[in-house]
């Protein structure tokens, strides 16, 4: 038996693809330098951080792992390379993959984030690369993105291949496009920048000004042109169409498993939800493929929880919402719980609000950018903040804890603004919680589970009063 | 130099001037710094333009942490704090914001003070490539500004209106370049304090008075001995050098050097080219100071403004740099990294990278690190 099988079989690899994908594996494995110490580490890892009683979860963790081999090997397999920034714009990553077809020469993803599930989850062995990212021209010490140093990292160190192609999207954040220039010029590889305008004043959402759209529609269908003209690849209505329903199958499940997490109790950790979340957003490959199923299953294993009403924390415990978990680092989301509050949603799980009615464009990409004004991303820091509040508004809970890293301009710009707005627009309690979600070495344990703690006892203190008013 | 102290003595009262204008029924319009806003817009709506440049005050800094999080570039931290807590007096008598929005740092600051104020803030995007749907967009932007300055005074921006502007712009920039140029030669007749300080007045007081003064600076400089003729030639470049950050300066003219020619996104303005004054004059206004101003940090590709650069430190036969950032401002932090092998490259020069949060504490660390840079340049 070899180093890696414990492992792999708690991440539901059955015997006959650890034997039939043993080059693979071990080719990875040695372009990463993980060895069976790493593997005995990463076992005890996986046992103490995720629910692993629930086969869903474990084949998730597999799905991660075969994506980060695709990753690894992309090159050596001989397959053409695009990488795409994080957050994506819109699911470019997967219309691309669909209008590659069926030929598997294509790797389209977001390594930066599969290497997080995966080198940082599992086996956490991140401060290497976060290191080499630092030294290569992304320094400590200035709030730079942990993501985009785990990324620089990860291709100076050989851990990626460096890509044929790289999509950055600016205006919502600057710093990508900045890194993306940096590695440009360190690795030679073409970027195509897709630019927008964060310019609408205000109060205007969801009014927006055409002009918006129409320059990041252009954006848009300049990248369309780039793939065309460099790789072949056709992107047109049909295509994004096809790849909506391939994409739609994956949100499908994710929507079945969100419908019992609203339980009370809720019947999942949000350690372990972080792992599906991640899905769509970085993955356009085997995770696509394999997902639903693997999230259908884990929704089945979620279900019997809630008919037999048990869950991670005790029932009538405060419920939150949280921005963003810890893509790094396990110990961080099982704080929330740990301090006696319920997380039945992240703000992506958020019902949407009724977009208003499109506007007649021409273009694919400008109808898409006008869908990207409307997620309030791409509009403006009042859109961002109005729709979340919107969403907020359809959801029973008891505070928001704002969870963000310090590390992300677009978010820190708007973090005090958001806790304001909420609190004057639906009076829940909102706790702004600094962190990195990709480095461990920018944050005390220590510290976060205080603010946490005295924000669930504030919360269970007024649902109590509430509780009793109800009774009188 | 007579000249210097008036227009030092203009500075000082240029806020009465505003107040007393204000009160005449002019319009105060305010404007962000970056090079983004043609002042000429203003000026032709009959308004009087200034920006919102002062900063290097560490209190206004510590009084944001109030309204937005620290890893935020400083500067506009430091707005922030004056901005929403009514400390600066401009703030207080502008008619209206114009906010070109360049990257997330000023985008902060136009959405805090928008929140917080009853300041009317009035943004408009700056794409961030040099390319013709880039140009269109800021073009689209311009014609806004102009609706809004238009309905804001009553005054019609007329084609008429806008080229006198130009002109008058155009002779401002014609001087402070002339005046820039001097210091190409071994004599070099004004400090960059001083330099930068014209650059400051020119943000903020009225044009025409400051042509008057900048037309007697260069007689008087023509005929002036050289300031300095001691000491190691620098190129001072960075994000933004604002009114009352004058401790870089102060710190290298103290250690010997002689800064000899500044390069910033915000706080020099870009005076190496005019506007056309041929042909549409919104569009000249748009080629000018989008398509033809060099880039700051947060546009790419970066190759022109670092090809500028150098180009720069060959003209001005510098003998080192001095990089000059504000913490958190990442497009500077991260060419920072890579600027200094194409420098060494291009001209066999080194390069010194400062950062400030407008800390006091700051300054005894940054006098040994600009000291141990001046010796080793003079060997």
């Amino acid at each position: 038996m070899t180093y890696y099988n414990d492992l792999l079989k708690l991440c539901a690899f059955d015997e006959s693809e650890i034997l039939s994908q043993k080059d693979r594996l071990e080719r990875t494995f040695q372009i990463l330098g993980l060895g069976p110490a790493d593997f005995e580490k990463a076992e005890a890892r996986v046992n103490e951080s995720f629910d692993i009683e629930l086969m869903g979860i474990r084949k998730v963790l597999g799905i991660w792992l075969k994506e980060l081999f695709d990753a690894v090997l992309a090159r050596e397999e001989g397959k053409k390379i695009i990488y795409f920034g994080y957050p994506p714009f819109q699911y470019t990553g997967s219309v691309i993959k669909t209008a590659a077809g069926s030929k598997n020469d294509f790797y389209v993803g977001c390594p930066e984030i599969v290497i997080c599930q995966t080198l940082g989850q599992i086996f956490d062995k991140l401060i290497p690369l976060l290191e080499a990212g630092e030294t290569a021209g992304l320094p400590p010490g200035h709030a730079m993105c942990s993501l985009l140093q785990i990324k620089l990292g990860a291709i100076e160190k050989g851990f990626i291949p460096v890509p044929d192609l790289s999509i950055a999207t600016s205006y919502f954040c600057d710093m990508g496009p900045k890194a993306e220039e940096l590695m440009q010029n360190r690795y030679g590889y073409p970027v195509e920048y897709v630019d927008g305008s964060l310019d609408s004043p205000w109060g205007a959402w969801p009014d927006y000004d055409r002009e918006t759209v129409y320059y990041l529609g252009g954006q848009v269908n300049r990248l369309f042109g780039t793939l065309k003209d460099k790789f072949g690849l056709e992107i047109n209505e049909k295509v994004w169409e096809k790849a909506g329903l391939v994409c739609g199958k994956l949100y499908m499940s994710i929507n079945e498993l969100g419908k019992y997490l609203t339980a009370d109790p809720v019947p999942l950790s949000v350690a372990d939800t972080e792992l599906i979340l991640g899905i769509p957003t970085a993955c356009t490959g085997i995770a696509v493929e394999e997902g639903p199923e693997a999230i259908r299953i884990l929704a089945e294993e979620v279900g019997k929880r809630v008919e037999k009403g048990t869950g991670v924390v005790p029932k009538g415990s405060p419920r939150v919402v949280i921005l963003l978990q810890s893509l790094s680092d396990t110990a961080v989301n099982h704080l929330i719980e740990e301090a006696g509050m319920a997380v039945p949603l992240t703000m992506v799980m958020l019902p949407p609000v009724r977009p208003p009615e499109p506007y007649p464009y021409p273009t694919l990409g400008e109808k898409r950018a006008e869908q990207a004004m409307f997620t309030g991303a791409y509009h403006s820091t009042y859109g961002w903040i109005k729709r979340n509040i919107d969403s907020l508004k359809l959801v029973d809970l008891d505070g928001v804890i704002y969870s963000y890293p310090f590390s992300c301009r677009p978010i820190v710009c708007t973090s005090k603004l958001t806790k304001l707005e909420i609190e004057k627009e639906t009076g829940l309690p909102t706790l702004l919680l600094e962190l990195d979600i990709y480095d461990k070495r920018n944050y005390s344990i220590a510290s976060l589970r205080t603010r946490l703690e005295a924000f669930a006892e504030m919360l269970k203190a007024k649902k109590a009063q509430v509780n009793k008013e109800k009774a009188k | 130099m007579e000249a210097i102290n008036k227009i030092k003595a203009h500075i000082m009262s240029g806020l009465n001037d505003l107040i007393q204008a204000k009160e005449r029924g002019i319009k105060i319009i305010g404007y962000l710094p970056g090079g983004y806003f043609p002042e000429e817009l203003a000026i032709a709506a009959g308004a009087m333009p200034v920006c919102m440049i002062r900063g290097g005050n560490h209190a206004c800094v510590e009084a944001s942490i109030a309204y937005i999080d620290r890893w935020l570039d400083t500067f506009y931290r430091a707005q922030i704090g004056s901005g929403v807590s009514g400390t600066d007096p401009y703030y207080n008598i502008i008619d209206v914001l114009i906010a070109p929005i360049t990257d997330s740092n000023n985008r902060a600051l136009s959405d805090t003070l928008d929140y917080h104020t009853d300041i009317d803030i009035f943004p408009f995007g700056v794409p961030h490539k040099k390319e013709e749907s880039g140009y269109l967009y800021y073009l689209h932007g311009l014609k806004r500004v102009k609706i809004k300055l238009e309905q804001l005074t009553g005054v019609e921006i007329t084609k008429e209106r806008l080229k006198e502007a130009i002109l008058l712009c155009n002779k401002e920039r014609e001087l402070l370049k002339k005046i820039s140029l001097m210091r190409k030669t071994e004599t070099v007749p004004i400090t960059s304090k001083d330099f930068v300080m014209i650059n400051h007045a020119a943000m903020i007081i009225d044009k025409k008075v400051l042509i008057r003064y900048l037309e007697s600076l260069i007689q008087e400089l023509q005929e002036a001995d050289s300031v300095n003729s001691k000491g190691p030639r620098l190129l001072l470049t960075g994000s933004t050098l604002a009114m009352g950050d004058g401790k870089i300066l102060d710190l290298i003219e103290e250690a010997g050097g002689k800064v000899v020619i500044e390069e910033f996104a915000e706080g020099i303005k870009f005076y190496w080219q005019n506007v056309k004054t041929t042909g549409d004059p919104i569009e000249a206004l748009a080629q000018a100071y989008f398509t033809d101003r060099i880039v700051p940090a947060w546009f790419r590709p970066a190759g022109e403004r670092l090809n500028h650069l150098v180009q720069l430190a060959k003209d001005f036969s510098v003998d080192g740099v001095i990089w000059y950032q504000l913490m958190y401002r990442e497009s500077y932090k991260i060419e920072s990294y890579y600027f200094p092998e194409i420098l060494e490259k291009e001209t066999g020069l080194s390069m010194l990278t400062l950062e400030s949060d407008y800390d006091p504490s700051e300054i005894g660390q940054m006098r040994t690190r600009i000291e141990t840079y001046l010796e080793s340049i003079r060997g």
